[in-house]
């Protein structure tokens, strides 16, 4: 519960003080963020699962974020970067989907 | 396609339901506080970075620049296609001239005389010869945040020096190269003066064809030296006057304009104008 709200505040922060973020890294955003959210999924499930764990989510938080950027950069580097950014996209919303399908059905039962 | 059964059906990571499963370790309460620091630590950096991420995503494209450089660009295309049509039209007035002259000296020499002398007096052909050249400067900017556009030559000046020349015997003047024709307006946009319609800037430079010495003596006697003593004086503008050889260039193609008695019915259209012109 404890990354939950770290998560929260450091966002409240983020929001508050709105730094600007190197221009080096503005092509990884969008991803980075579609990623992060696809964490935020994934922990929202597993804690209506009823097996939530600080570690777990955070870890997968980070790694899912890193690995994101890090597929983009090497595209952007071989020259098929929109299509490894598609590709991530892709992924990405598909697991979002089913996983906020699975906390629909939690919530509804429907 | 197990890649993509795990993407459908499993997209929670394995982690959670390996994390439930493992027993549980016995941790002293130092170790666990550490670890829910390290926690909170970790998160409030994510949190952070993914907010300012957002944020700076939505941050809306300055959408000027786009409409600005293309503006640019605009400017820059037309003004060239201009300087273009401005040179043919130059080198095409100076074929007509050229034509006509050859077509008019053989078949009546008195009617090419009046003809050449009418050229000159109405600016339309270039003129060449001994005369004056005035030069007016913008006064020196101390202040650039304060300036006093009094300092600065303005339409006013450059109208009240120029009526001061042809009133002292001018046969031709030119501003900046803008030959001065009967029908040249000299008007004040900003920081610039307009010519017939083009902009010049600081250094004025006024060219005179005429009896130098005499334009000099005349000139000396008109309300415009005063008025250009003023300037010095007062608001130190740089006035310089040379006697030398000078050449202007003709001013604009002359069009052809027709006035006619109003009730005559002589070219209906045009009277209309003409009347309002002389009501």
């Amino acid at each position: 519960m404890i990354a939950v709200i770290g998560l929260i505040i450091g966002a409240a922060v983020g929001l508050f003080l709105e730094p600007t973020v190197p221009t080096a890294l503005q092509p990884y955003l969008p991803i980075a963020v579609v990623a992060a959210l696809d964490a935020l999924f994934g922990g929202l499930r597993a804690l209506l699962d009823g097996n939530f764990d600080d570690r777990v989510f955070l870890v997968s938080f980070l790694s899912n974020v890193v690995v994101a950027a890090l597929i983009v950069f090497l595209g952007d580097q071989l020259g098929v970067g929109t299509q490894l950014s598609t590709a991530v996209v892709v992924v990405l919303g598909i697991r979002i989907f089913s996983n906020a399908a699975a906390i629909r059905r939690h919530l509804f039962k429907a | 396609m197990s890649l993509l059964n795990d993407v459908m059906y499993r997209p929670v990571d394995a982690g959670y339901a390996e994390a439930a499963a493992r027993p549980v370790p016995v941790r002293t309460p130092a170790a666990r506080t550490r670890r829910a620091t390290a926690h909170l630590v970790v998160a409030v950096a994510l949190g952070l970075v993914t907010a300012s991420a957002v944020a700076s995503l939505r941050t809306p494209e300055p959408v000027g620049t786009g409409a600005r450089s293309l503006l640019q660009e605009q400017i820059a295309d037309r003004t060239a296609e201009a300087d273009a049509l401005q040179a043919t039209n130059e080198q095409l007035a100076a074929e007509v001239a050229q034509i006509q002259s050859d077509a008019l000296a053989s078949a009546d020499p008195e009617l090419f005389a009046t003809l050449a002398e009418l050229e000159v007096l109405s600016g339309s052909t270039g003129l060449e010869g001994s005369g004056l050249v005035l030069e007016l400067t913008d006064a020196p900017v101390t202040d650039p945040d304060d300036v006093d556009p009094r300092r600065r030559v303005q339409d006013i000046d450059l109208q009240i020096v120029t009526n001061g020349l042809w009133a002292a015997g001018a046969e031709g003047i030119a501003i900046n190269g803008q030959r001065l024709t009967g029908s040249s307006a000299i008007r004040g946009v900003g920081p610039a003066v307009l010519v017939d319609l083009v902009p010049l800037v600081s250094p004025y430079r006024i060219e005179v064809v005429g009896d130098a010495q005499a334009m000099q003596t005349a000139f000396a006697r008109t309300t415009a030296a005063n008025h250009l003593t003023t300037l010095t004086g007062n608001f130190e503008i740089g006035v310089s006057l040379r006697a030398g050889e000078v050449e202007l260039p003709g001013g604009t193609t002359p069009t052809l304009r027709h006035a006619v008695v109003p009730g005559t019915g002589v070219a209906q259209s045009v009277a209309a104008t003409s009347e309002e012109g002389t009501s």
